[in-house]
């Protein structure tokens, strides 16, 4: 038979591993004046290795998304057996009292960087943070004056953020590069479900001056950023939930929820018990599919 | 299905971890101790605020059942709302970048300024503080 292992014995009764296809897509990251950078994306999906769950109750933890604070604003993590995608990083930076790792633009994809003040440029946030091959996702975009980066894209074909315009201004001393907010990168593309999906899209920047336009968002849920309050479509958006995209450059805007996929032989689901009752199971050809939506469980 | 934002407690009363919990739970503190075989607690997030998220502490600063995010300068105070604190600098943000731009009066951007923890003032990096009394900026 294929599809599971006898593991053990015990006083419960055995627990016949299950072997299952995985996408898990973590919290986008926060978005700032910059984006946030989509969540870490990883899957096996297609051809790759299977994760094996192996536990009577498997615990399945969907990364929650957050907004932008002073000290806070890195998406949360995915986590599905032994495999964890990282939350998005959060768009610009912050104050340095604050604990790195936290308050980082580093994450699953990057968050797009920022200038800590006019003429005061800094690193954009990284990606594929902690490191895994292939890549969790891609860095953001630069913040080079007030125009923001866009976060990057998740996942293996994750796009880096664009970074925010600095057109001369010699006209508009001394604000020599005003320009566009950036386009938040790409998320990837997988058909794990039987179509393909896009998710893990970078937030958009910020514009900020008038006559300029706000970064869309990177394709896979990444929010939109703001332009200036007077001008059309300054609205900013969050990051999709169940894309884990980042959030809009602006103030405040959260990331969007991840989201786990495990796709195993139907011939298995008899034997699988998914909960709670807000994540979901469908079918494509011979194979099942549970989606979870919100941290739970998977009972074998 | 709507969906609540619960909190994770680690023993040195810090959020470590958000979790969204669907409303079909019905006790989920003690169904996410469970799922995760820990002794942490588990506490809603008031009002579910997406602000909430890890480094801050519970019980801790504030009164007992107040979630409060790490305070960024010393010089910073206290903003309680719902039992979630949040720091306000001493000196407003400012609202424009220049005394000649005022590109957004809507909006106010953090990133644009740098806080001089040392001077009590905010810079806007073109050698100039904020006079928030006057509303301008004034060479240094």
């Amino acid at each position: 038979m294929f599809g599971y292992k006898v593991l053990g014995f015990g006083a419960g009764g055995s627990v016949k591993a299950l072997d299952a296809d995985y996408l898990i897509v973590a919290a986008g990251g926060g978005g700032g004046g910059s984006g946030g950078g989509g969540g870490g994306m990883r899957t096996s999906f297609p051809g790759g290795t299977k994760i094996t769950l192996d536990k009577a109750a498997n615990v399945i933890t969907v990364g929650a998304g957050v907004s932008p604070g002073t000290c806070v604003g890195a998406g949360g993590c995915s986590v599905a057996g032994i495999i964890t995608s990282a939350g998005g990083g959060k768009g610009d930076g912050g104050p340095t009292a604050c604990t790195p790792r936290t308050n980082s633009r580093d994450g699953g994809a990057g968050g797009g960087g920022t200038s800590n003040g006019p003429s005061q440029p800094t690193p954009v946030g990284q990606g594929n943070v902690p490191p895994v091959s292939p890549p969790q996702g891609a860095q953001g975009g630069a913040k080079p004056y007030i125009a923001g980066g866009g976060g990057g894209g998740g996942g293996a074909s994750g796009g880096a953020g664009t970074a925010g315009q600095a057109v001369p201004q010699p006209s508009n001393p001394p604000f020599n590069g005003l320009g566009n907010g950036g386009p938040g990168g790409g998320g990837t593309s997988n058909s794990i479900t039987g179509s393909g999906q896009t998710f893990a899209g970078g937030g958009g920047g910020f514009a900020y001056w008038p006559g300029y336009n706000a970064g869309n968002g990177g394709s896979g849920g990444g929010g939109k950023g703001s332009s200036h309050g007077s001008g059309p479509n300054q609205q900013s958006q969050d990051g999709s939930d169940g894309q884990g995209g980042g959030g809009g450059g602006s103030q405040g805007n959260r990331g969007g929820n991840g989201i786990v996929m495990l796709r195993y032989p139907t011939a298995c689901a008899p034997r699988v018990t998914i909960a709670p009752g807000s994540n979901t199971t469908a079918t494509s050809g011979c194979c099942t599919i549970a989606t979870f939506n919100v941290t739970g469980t998977l009972s074998l | 299905m709507a969906n609540n934002r619960w909190a994770r407690i680690n023993e040195a009363d810090k959020v470590i971890q958000i979790v969204e919990v669907g409303d079909d739970i019905s006790n989920p503190a003690s169904w996410l101790q469970s799922i995760y075989k820990t002794s942490n607690t588990f506490v809603q997030v008031p009002g579910n605020s997406a602000v909430v998220g890890p480094t801050f502490s519970y019980g801790i600063v504030g009164g007992p059942n107040v979630f409060a995010e790490l305070q960024p300068y010393s010089t910073w105070t206290s903003s309680t709302t719902d039992n979630v604190l949040t720091w306000v600098p001493p000196v407003a943000v400012p609202t424009k970048i220049t005394n000649e731009q005022d590109p957004d009066p809507s909006g106010v951007d953090y990133d644009l300024f740098v806080w001089d923890n040392d001077n009590i003032r905010w810079l806007n990096g073109l050698g100039q503080y904020w006079d928030a009394d006057n509303s301008n900026w004034v060479d240094i």
